[in-house]
C-alpha cells in the first residue's frame, strides 16, 4: 500500500505528464539537439557529419550572417523605441476619452492585430507598389515627396518594413500601456492634485515613474520578438534587394531548407538564444523595475 | 474685471486645445490603422485598380464580384479556411487542458522537483523559434507526422505560456475549497474537473484567446510542417496563393479579404476577452 504523500507525489506527477512529455518533446530536445547540430555539418538529404567548432568560426567570418545580425539589430532598435514613444503618448491621450471613444479607438487600433502577417503583407505589397501612381506613393505625393522604391532600394527597405510592423503592432503595444495606466490607483492623482501638483507634474513624477513594469515588459517582449523578425521579411521582400533586410531567422530558414546547411543554420540559431538570453538577463538586472 | 473675462477665456481655449489633442490623434491613429482595410475592400472589386502609367482607380467605377469567383475556385482555398479553423481550435482545447492541469499543479500541489521544473519550463518562454524548429522537423518527420494534423497540432501544444498563465490564475482559488471536495469523496481528477475548472472560466478565457490567436496567425511551423496544398494553413496558402495572381491585385485583395472575415466575426464577438488576453501577460509580468 502506498502511504499517502507517495499517492500525492503520484497525482502532482500524473496531472503534469500530458505537458511534460510534449515539452520535453518539443522544445528541450530540440534545444538540446540544435546544440548537438551546430557542431555538425550536412543537410537534410546528405546527413550530418560531426565537425566540432568550425560552424562558429564560420558564423564569425560569414559576412551574410554578419549582415543578417546588423540588420536584426538595426531593425530592432527602430521598432522599439519608436513603438514605444508613440504608442505612449497615443495611450496616455486615449486614457483621457470617455469609455464609449475609448474602445472605438481600441477596436480600430485592434484591427490589424487579428490578421495573420502574410494577409497583411499582401495588402501592404500593393500600398507599397513603386510606380508613381502607387497608392503610397501617391500619399506621400501630396506632401510633396517623390515617389520612392520602398521595398527595393537597399537604404529603404528596413525603414519600410519598420513602419509596417509599427502599423501592425502598436495595437498591442496601445493596449498594454492601458492596462498599465488603468493599474495605477486614482487616490494617488488625488491627493497630487490637493496638494497643487499640475498636468506636468502628474504625469512626471506619478504616471511615468509608475509605468515602469510596463516599460521593461516592453522593452524585453519587444527584443525577444524582433529580433525574431521573420514573416514580414518572408513576404514583403523575401531578404532583398542584394540581402539588405534579411534577418537572422530568414537566413536560418533559407540554409536549414532551401541550402542543405544544417549545421550552419543550427549554429546561427543557437547564437541567436545567447543574444537574446544575455540581452534579457542585462535588461532585468540594470533597468530597475520596482518604484523607490 | 477684465484681467477675470481675459484669464476665463484662456483656460478655456486651454481645455478646447486640449479636447482637439486627446481627440484628434487618438482618431488620426485609427484612421491609420483602418485606411488599409478599406483599400483592401475597394480594391477587391476590380480587377484592374493599378494599371503602370494610369493614374490608381480607388473606387471601382464597375464593381465585380468575379475576383471573389476566382479565389473560391482556386482548388485548396476553402480547404485552408477549413484547417486554419480546425488545427487552431483543436490546439486550443487540447492547450486549455493540459496546460491548467499542469498549471493546477504547480500553484496547489506539494511534490519533490517543483520548483525546479517550473523554472525549467518557464525558461522556454526566452528560447527562439529559430533553435528548436529543425530539430522538430526532424521529430516530427521521425514520427511520420509531416503533412499531418498531428504534426500541425502536436509541437504548438509545448509553448509555455499556458502553464505560467494558469498558474498565475490558480493561485488564487481557495485551498480549502479543494479541501472540502476532496474530503467529500471526489477523486482527483474529479475535484479538478468539476471544482478546479469551473471556478477558472475567467482564466482559461483569456488563455483560449490567446492561443487560438497565435495559432490562427502562425506562419513558419506550418510552412514547414504543411507540404501538400490540402494541409496548408491560411495563411501558408495565401503565401504562394498569391504569387499565382502577381498583377491581379483585385484577386489577392478578395482573397484577404475572406481569410480575415472568419475570426473578424469572432473578434468582434469576443473583444473583451481579446484585450484582456493580450495584456494579462503584461500586468503579471
Amino acid at each position: 500500500m502506498l502511504s499517502r504523500r507517495a499517492r500525492q507525489y503520484l497525482t502532482a506527477y500524473g496531472f503534469l505528464t500530458p505537458y511534460l512529455a510534449l515539452y520535453v518533446t518539443f522544445v528541450l530536445l530540440p534545444v538540446l539537439w540544435s546544440f548537438y547540430l551546430s557542431l555538425c555539418k550536412g543537410g537534410l538529404l546528405s546527413g550530418t557529419e560531426f565537425v566540432g567548432f568550425q560552424n562558429y568560426i564560420k558564423a564569425w567570418n560569414n559576412s551574410l550572417f554578419i549582415r543578417a545580425l546588423q540588420n536584426t539589430a538595426y531593425y530592432t532598435l527602430l521598432v522599439v523605441p519608436l513603438a514605444m514613444l508613440s504608442s505612449l503618448i497615443l495611450a496616455l491621450l486615449i486614457d483621457k476619452m470617455t469609455p464609449f471613444w475609448q474602445n472605438v479607438v481600441k477596436s480600430a487600433l485592434f484591427l490589424p492585430m487579428v490578421s495573420s502577417v502574410v494577409s497583411l503583407s499582401i495588402i501592404w505589397k500593393a500600398i507599397f507598389i513603386p510606380d508613381r501612381n502607387g497608392p503610397l506613393n501617391t500619399l506621400v505625393g501630396v506632401l510633396g515627396i517623390p515617389p520612392q522604391n520602398w521595398l527595393g532600394n537597399p537604404d529603404l527597405v528596413i525603414p519600410s518594413i519598420v513602419g509596417f510592423e509599427i502599423w501592425r503592432g502598436y495595437g498591442f503595444w496601445v493596449i498594454v500601456f492601458l492596462a498599465g495606466l488603468g493599474a495605477i490607483s486614482n487616490d494617488l492623482y488625488e491627493a497630487a492634485r490637493v496638494d497643487g501638483a499640475n498636468a506636468w507634474h502628474i504625469l512626471t513624477r506619478i504616471t511615468l515613474p509608475l509605468l515602469r513594469p510596463t516599460f521593461l515588459f516592453l522593452l524585453v517582449m519587444g527584443f525577444i520578438w524582433n529580433f525574431q523578425l521573420f514573416d514580414a521579411v518572408y513576404m514583403l521582400t523575401a531578404g532583398g534587394p542584394a540581402n539588405a533586410s534579411a534577418t537572422v531567422v530568414w537566413y536560418v530558414y533559407r540554409n536549414a531548407f532551401h541550402f542543405e546547411n544544417l549545421g550552419f543554420a543550427a549554429t546561427m540559431g543557437v547564437l541567436l538564444l545567447v543574444i537574446i538570453l544575455i540581452m534579457t538577463v542585462l535588461q532585468l538586472k540594470y533597468i530597475p523595475s520596482e518604484i523607490e | 474685471m477684465a484681467a477675470v473675462w481675459r484669464e476665463r477665456t484662456l483656460r478655456r481655449t486651454y481645455n478646447v486645445a486640449a479636447q482637439i489633442v486627446i481627440y484628434g490623434v487618438p482618431f488620426l491613429a485609427s484612421v491609420a490603422s483602418v485606411a488599409p482595410f478599406v483599400f483592401m475592400v475597394l480594391i477587391s472589386f476590380q480587377h484592374t485598380f493599378f494599371v503602370s502609367g494610369n493614374p490608381a482607380r480607388w473606387i471601382p467605377r464597375q464593381p465585380t464580384i468575379e475576383t471573389y469567383l476566382a479565389v473560391l475556385e482556386t482548388p485548396n482555398f476553402l480547404r485552408w479556411v477549413f484547417n486554419s479553423l480546425f488545427v487552431a481550435s483543436s490546439v486550443t482545447a487540447i492547450a486549455l487542458l493540459i496546460q491548467s492541469m499542469a498549471g493546477y499543479v504547480f500553484a496547489k500541489k506539494e511534490f519533490p522537483g517543483r520548483d525546479l521544473l517550473f523554472i525549467l519550463i518557464l525558461s522556454g518562454i526566452m528560447i527562439p523559434r529559430a533553435v528548436t524548429i529543425i530539430p522538430t522537423f526532424f521529430i516530427v518527420k521521425d514520427f511520420g507526422l509531416l503533412n499531418s494534423y498531428p504534426g500541425l497540432i502536436l509541437p504548438p501544444l509545448a509553448v509555455p505560456f499556458g502553464v505560467f498563465l494558469m498558474r498565475q490564475y490558480m493561485q488564487t482559488l481557495p485551498s480549502e475549497l479543494l479541501d472540502a471536495s476532496r474530503i467529500d469523496g471526489c477523486s482527483e481528477f474529479g475535484t479538478f474537473w468539476r471544482i478546479v475548472l469551473p471556478l477558472s472560466k475567467p482564466g482559461l478565457a483569456v488563455l483560449g484567446i490567446y492561443t487560438f490567436m497565435e495559432q490562427w496567425r502562425d506562419f513558419l511551423w506550418p510552412l514547414i510542417v504543411a507540404q501538400k496544398d490540402a494541409l496548408k494553413t491560411l495563411p501558408v496558402g495565401l503565401s504562394v496563393f498569391h504569387t499565382e495572381f502577381r498583377t491581379d491585385y483585385g484577386v489577392q485583395m478578395a482573397a484577404v479579404l475572406l481569410s480575415i472575415v472568419p475570426f473578424l466575426i469572432v473578434f468582434l464577438f469576443f473583444q473583451r476577452y481579446f484585450i484582456k488576453g493580450m495584456t494579462v501577460g503584461a500586468l503579471k509580468g
